[in-house]
Formats: structure tokens, sequence, C-alpha cells
């Protein structure tokens, strides 16, 4: 019993200390996300709306934009823009509960961009920050019980991937919960005092807006390149991505963590509003996007048909993402639509 | 695998509940002799083969040599013995250094005007191979000269040579200390398991935090040493130093602990090697199993002290050049061992000279051997010769090649290096057990490692001498 006790007492004291660690490295592992999450704790009471989404959301919408075309309407906004680039469902699902934990009051309406909810991690992201970022003891469960989930060819997993894959989640939750990698930049934090122009630097930004900045040769080349080789076609074949039908992919979305996500957002009384963000690729299978649509309300900008002007080549800056011109255009339908499904009763709303 | 890695602590926590959970003891070598076979498996199971096979010929050769010595057959026994020297020396030869002498030949023959086309094979180094051979080269040397019985049961041996807290990365056991060892029944309550922790705890906080802390800075230098100033130079450089002994020592602080956690005791490896007095005092405190090895096995072997002034001298040189050359098939490992070998001389000469008759300066002697020690590893460390030459040039005239500095915050990293190296030196730990209430300890300790693990970097770097 004694050695048992001796374990105890060190584990305790373990978990205590890197208790406080936590709470003193609140936003350990958001990289350059965590002025915005820094800003949304200090002042998060300014924002009725918050986006929540990956690099199309972080590009595309832009608060001041969609804030203005509310007030012309005769409403009344305060947006933010909290979207990280790359982020998948997992890592969205862990700022969600992150950023609900910090608010000192929670905003009206949450827009969350639907992604795939991919238990893998990119042999390039293994313990990074941004994977780290998400390794609550909440996320690291739902990641783990993902893997559990039926998986059709082709990406089905053997047994073999799926224990090493569980064993990565498992060591990047001890990471995380330790503050494993943090000790030198807190020690640079506490030895150079807090930044005093952190949080204005995220209002500077557009509210969390970030278009591309294309005074940047890389940015430069990469918008030349679509728009030279592919921008005349662009439409053309993203009607066909939009009409091309692909099977259902549950582990895409993980129904369960979903659903667990809605009911969330929703005990804290916030309206949630899915959004499909307006990209050139397969289209979210119908009869998913109808079972979306029966849990949530959803804003599906995925077909060019529907919504031309976003598919436009000069309002985007690759396959994927709009330019800064295409951020106004997105910002304004996106207000717009927001605006009507908000004056329609719920019940109508499907 | 390595010890710093969250998944040896899993695996290394269900060997070490299993073993204390078998009461037989022949259960727990069998045990172990698995668990240490799959922690070498993890790294390439092809080397099973190999350690099987050197653990074969040896366990053999030693018994075929001690019934040669009690028949009395000397001819016979050396015999035996040149068979086991051969396929260890043979293997290591073969894995370690065919590449580099192949391609030193060549560019010999290149220079003589012969040129010849690729000589090198695409040999992987098997890890840990040069601690193992030196084990089982100890063992036949040691059942030769008398001083050991050829040990009966295959899996003792097979346990002995493949013991995994000591498998990749020393500290090299003798068979005299480890074999008689596995004959003992131990019990959980007879070892001093919270001692082992703080020591492995020690260990972990030397390698995973300062060692590979410092390692980005240390890279820096070496990478491009021509863009650096003298001073950025002298600081990578004691960086190196730092870095090697967190890594070594830490290493094998780690895998003295789990063997105490098993029940054995191994020799210490380092004790505090940078407060040395002189180079000779340096070797004494500097990889013991090693240098210890080297001594009884190789000078003495070569005549030791015994014969004329340059006897006794090429005898030091040539233990340091083959010293040089276990850590690495490389002439820089080469010019390492020439430095301190010139440098043993040097002091053996001027000691004998100077006996009683020049007062002692407090800490010149240190410093000065801390310099020796210093511009030695640059050779070690540096990539190709060409920048070693540069960078001893900058640390001993102080002239900047370049201009860049290195950043000097890091210098925080250094912090719990010397608390941990102050409190050790003063056996702080030996001094509290017992006059503190253990509990106390065993809380200490979990905060010491909440406020570590921290400073442990993401991306966890091998041991530095898992190469050699």
């Amino acid at each position: 019993m004694k050695p048992l006790l001796h374990a105890l007492v060190a584990i305790v004291s373990l978990l205590a200390v890197s208790s406080l660690i936590r709470s003193l490295d609140r936003w350990g592992y958001y990289e350059f996300s965590a002025s915005k999450m820094q800003h949304l704790e200090e002042v998060g009471e300014r924002y009725d709306t918050l986006f929540l989404g990956s690099s199309r959301v972080y590009r595309g919408i832009k608060p001041s934009v969609f804030d203005a075309v509310v007030a012309a309407n005769g409403g009344e906004s305060r947006s933010f823009n909290v979207a990280i680039p790359g982020a998948m469902g997992h890592e969205m699902s862990g700022v969600l509960h992150d950023l609900f934990a910090t608010l000192p009051q929670l905003p009206k309406r949450i827009v969350i961009e639907v992604v795939h909810w991919e238990p893998r991690i990119k042999e390039a992201n293994l313990m990074s920050d941004r994977v780290l970022l998400w390794h609550s003891w909440r996320e690291t469960v739902s990641a783990l019980q993902s893997l559990q989930l039926h998986m059709p060819s082709p990406t089905q997993l053997s047994t073999r991937e799926k224990l090493t894959l569980a064993w990565q989640h498992v060591e990047h939750f001890v990471r995380r919960t330790f503050r494993v990698g943090r000790g030198p930049t807190m020690a640079r934090a506490w030895w150079e005092g807090p930044d005093p122009k952190r949080s204005e630097r995220a209002l500077a930004r557009n509210r969390g807006w970030n278009g591309y900045n294309m005074k940047k040769a890389r940015y430069q080349e990469r918008a030349k390149v679509f728009q030279d080789k592919y921008a005349e076609f662009y439409f053309q074949v993203a009607v066909r991505q939009a009409r091309n039908p692909v099977p259902a992919h549950t582990h895409e979305l993980n129904w369960s963590a979903m659903e667990d996500q809605i009911a969330f957002v929703r005990e804290h009384g916030v309206e949630l509003v899915y959004l499909i963000a307006p990209a050139a690729r397969p289209r979210i299978a119908d009869d998913e996007l109808a079972r979306l649509r029966s849990m949530a309300d959803v804003l599906d900008y995925s077909d060019p048909e529907t919504c031309p002007e976003l598919f436009d080549p000069s309002v985007r800056f690759d396959w994927l993402h709009l330019n800064a011109l295409g951020a106004e255009v997105f910002s304004r339908r996106l207000a717009h639509d927001l605006q009507n499904l908000s004056a329609r009763p719920p019940s109508r709303r499907k | 695998m390595i010890f710093s890695e969250f998944r040896f602590l899993v695996f290394f926590a269900v060997v070490m509940a299993v073993h204390w959970v078998l009461r037989a003891n022949f259960a727990r070598k069998f045990w172990l002799l698995a668990a240490s076979y799959w922690f070498y498996g993890v790294w390439d199971w092809r080397f099973l083969f190999l350690i099987f096979a050197s653990t074969v010929i040896d366990y053999f050769a030693a018994h075929r040599l001690k019934r040669a010595r009690v028949a009395d057959d000397q001819k016979a026994a050396r015999r035996w013995l040149i068979v086991s020297l051969v396929a260890n020396l043979g293997i290591l030869g073969f894995f370690k250094y065919y590449n580099f002498f192949a391609e030193s030949a060549a560019s010999m023959l290149h220079w003589f005007g012969l040129p010849v086309g690729d000589v090198t094979l695409g040999i992987v180094l098997p890890v840990g191979i040069s601690f193992f051979t030196f084990q089982t080269m100890s063992y036949s040397i040691d059942v030769y000269r008398g001083k050991l019985e050829p040990v009966r049961n295959f899996f003792d041996f097979a346990l002995f040579v493949s013991f995994f807290p000591q498998l990749v990365a020393g500290p090299i056991v003798r068979a005299i200390d480890f074999l008689p060892q596995l004959d003992a029944q131990r019990r959980f309550a007879d070892i001093k398991f919270q001692r082992a922790c703080g020591q492995f705890l020690s260990g972990f906080i030397k390698k995973a935090c300062i060692a590979d802390g410092v390692a980005p800075f240390v890279d820096q230098v070496f990478a491009d040493p021509s863009g650096f100033t003298a001073t950025a130079i002298w600081i990578g450089t004691c960086l190196y130093a730092v870095q090697i002994y967190c890594d070594f020592s830490g290493y094998s602080d780690m895998a003295i602990a789990c063997a105490r956690m098993l029940g054995f005791e191994l020799r210490t490896n380092f004790d505090f090697p940078y407060l040395s007095k002189n180079i000779t005092d340096f070797w004494r405190r500097w990889h013991i199993s090693l240098s210890s090895w080297l001594r009884d096995y190789l000078y003495i072997a070569l005549g030791g002290n015994r014969g004329t002034k340059a006897f006794v001298f090429r005898n030091l040189m040539l233990t340091m050049l083959l010293g040089g050359l276990w850590h690495g098939a490389g002439w820089n490992f080469v010019v390492w061992g020439a430095i301190h070998g010139a440098s043993l001389i040097v002091h053996k000469e001027w000691t004998r000279m100077t006996a009683h008759r020049v007062p002692s300066v407090p800490l010149l002697p240190g410093l000065l051997t801390l310099m020796v020690v210093l511009l030695a590893w640059i050779f070690f460390r540096a990539t190709t010769f060409e920048d070693a030459w540069t960078m001893g040039v900058a640390f001993l005239t102080l002239q900047s090649p370049g201009e860049a500095q290195i950043d000097g915050k890091m210098a925080y990293l250094l912090i719990p290096l010397l608390v941990v190296h102050w409190l050790a030196s003063r056996r702080v730990a030996q001094y509290l057990e017992g006059r503190v209430p253990s509990l106390m300890i065993s809380c200490t300790y979990g905060v010491i490692l909440a406020l570590a693990l921290p400073f442990v970097p993401t991306d966890s770097r091998p041991f530095i001498y898992f190469q050699f």
C-alpha cells in the first residue's frame, strides 16, 4: 500500500501544479490565434455574432462588411471572425468550447463552417501546436470514438492503423495536459512582459478577418497561377464538382460529435447556423445535407448555380478561397441570408 | 523508443509491474529477456538476429575456453578467445567501420592516382552495437583470464547481453558485476524505489529539458561556424559541452534508475566530469564504464605503465585513439582521441617533472582541463574538418570568422542544470532521505516533473550516444 500512496501523492501534486501552469498559459498552442482569443476574453461582450471555421471563413468573411449590410437593412450586428486556417472538426469543436468558457458574455449567434471531422493526423502536423491545441479530454475521447465508426473504402483503416492513431491522440492529450513544449514561450512572455498591443492588433485586423496580402510575392504567384491556368473553366468545374454525387462518408462528419456540438451550443442559448463555404470541391452528399438540415440551420454556398457571384473567377484567390473582393461579396450575401433566416420562425427554416 | 518518450514510460511501467508480480526468479529473468528483445526489436527487428548471434558465439566460446583451461591447453584457450574477439570485432568492424575504412582507402588510392569507384555499402548501423560487443568481449576475456566462470544458463547470458536499460547506450556492464545479480532473489521492498525515481527524474530533466533545449542553438552554430562571431562560437562550444554531458549522463541516470527499479545495480557512469582537476581526473569521471573498460582490456593489455616512457606514451595514445574511433567511424573522432591522448601524456609528464615542486594554483588546472575538453568537443561535434578548424582557431584566438550572434536568452535553460548539478554534487537527495518525510519527497518529485514538462521540446531527439 505504501508505494501506491507515494504514487498517488506524486500524481496529485503533478496534476495540481500542471493545472496551475495551464491556468497561467490559457492560450497555449493557439499560436497566432492567441491574440484573438485574448481579445475575446477581454471584450467579447461587444460581439453578438461569431464566425468559426477554416481558412475559407478566415479569408472569406469580413465582419465589418457583414455588420454594415445588417445595419443598412435596419438590423444591428457586431461580429467577429474567429476562424483558424486549416481547422478541422475536432479543432473547431475545441475552440468552440474554449470560447464559451472564456467569453464574458455569450454571443447571440455562432456560425460554424461544416468541415471534415478527420480523426487522422497528418505526419507533418504530429505534435504541432495546432493539433495539440484541441486535444482536450473531450475532444480526445471524441476522436478516439470516431475511430470506432464505420469507415467505408477507400479510407478504411486497419486495426493497426487505428491503434497507432489512438496512441497518437493519447500522446497529444498528455502533452497538452502537461503543456509540453510551452515552457520557453511562457518564460519569454514572463521575461518580456505582456504585449500591450496584442488585443489592438486583433481589432486592427478587421475583427479577425485577414484577406490575402497581395503585396506578398507568394500570394501574387498563387493568384496568378489560378488566374492564368484555371480561371476560365473554374465555374464549369465548380458546377461539376457540386453535381458530382459522392457516397455518404459519415466518418468525415462524425454525426455523434456534431449532435453533441449542437446540443452544447443550444444549451447555452446561442443560435447555431452551419455554413458550407463556397469552394470548388466535391459537394456534401444530398442525404447528408438533408440530415444536417434536420438537425440545425444550414446555409449552403457550395452550389455555383445558386450563388454564381461567389464562383466568378474575379472574386477567387484560388480553388478554395475567395480574395478580398470575394470576401466582401460573400459577407454581403451572408448578411442578407442570415437576416432572412432569423426573420423566419424556426418551424419554416428547413 | 527512447527513455524520455511517453511510450517508453508506458512500456517500462508494464515491464516493471509484471516483473514484480512474478514470483519465481527464472520467470522474472525470462520476462526481462523477452522485454529486452522486444525493446531492441522496436528499433529494427532485423538486428535481433545480430544480437542473438553475438550472444550464441560468446556463450559457446566461453564454455570451450573454460574447458581448454581446465585441460590446461593454453593454445586452445587462446584460440577460443581469438574466435570470440574476431567474431565481436568482425561484427563491429563490418557494421560500424567498413564504410569508413573503405572510403579512406579509396581516397588514399585516388591521391596516389589510382581512382576507384564507389566502395561503400548501404550498411545501417545497429543501435548499441559498440556497447553490447564490448560487454561480450569483456566476458570472454574475463573467462580467459580466469576471473569469471562461464555462465551455465544460456538465458542468463542472453539477458546480460540484452538487458534493455543499458542495451543501447550503456553503461557498459561487466559480466562479473551483473551475472551474480541474476541469481539473487530480489524483493520489491529491498529496492530504494524512491531514490531510483529521483535519479530517473534527474536524468529526464538533463536529457529532455536541458540537452534537447540547448540543441537548436548548438546546431545553429555548428551548421555554419564561419558565419558566427568568436563569442558565439565560444557559447556554442560550451553549450555543446552541456548538451553532450546532459544527454549522455541523463541517459545513464535513467538507465541506472530503471535497472534499480527492477532490482539491479549498475555502475555509475559520470561523476561531475567538468569539475575535474586535470585531464586524468576527467577520464576517471567521464563515461567511467568505457574508460575503465579501455584501461582494463586495452591499456593494460598493451603493457600499461610498464616499460619505457615512450612505450607508456604509445600505450596511452593508442588507447585514446581507439577510444576515439570507438565513438564513431570518422577522422574527427580520431582527432578527438588524439587531443585527449596528447593531453594525458602531457599531464603524466608534467606531474612527474613537477611533483611536489610547483605550488598548485587553485582553479587553474581545472580551467585548463576544461579548455582542452572544450577544444576536443569541437572536433567531436563538427561535421567537417574545415568547420572544426575554423571553430578551433576562433576558440583559441578569439578572432571572429563572421558576424552572426546567437540568442543569449536561452541561458535560463542552464538554470535547472545548475540546480540539479549543485543538488546532486551535494548529495542532497541522500541527505534528505530519512530527514524529510518520504511522502514529502514524492510530492516534490511530482511538482518538479510538472515544472519540467513544459520545458521538454515537442520534437524529442534521440540520445547522441545512440549513434555510437
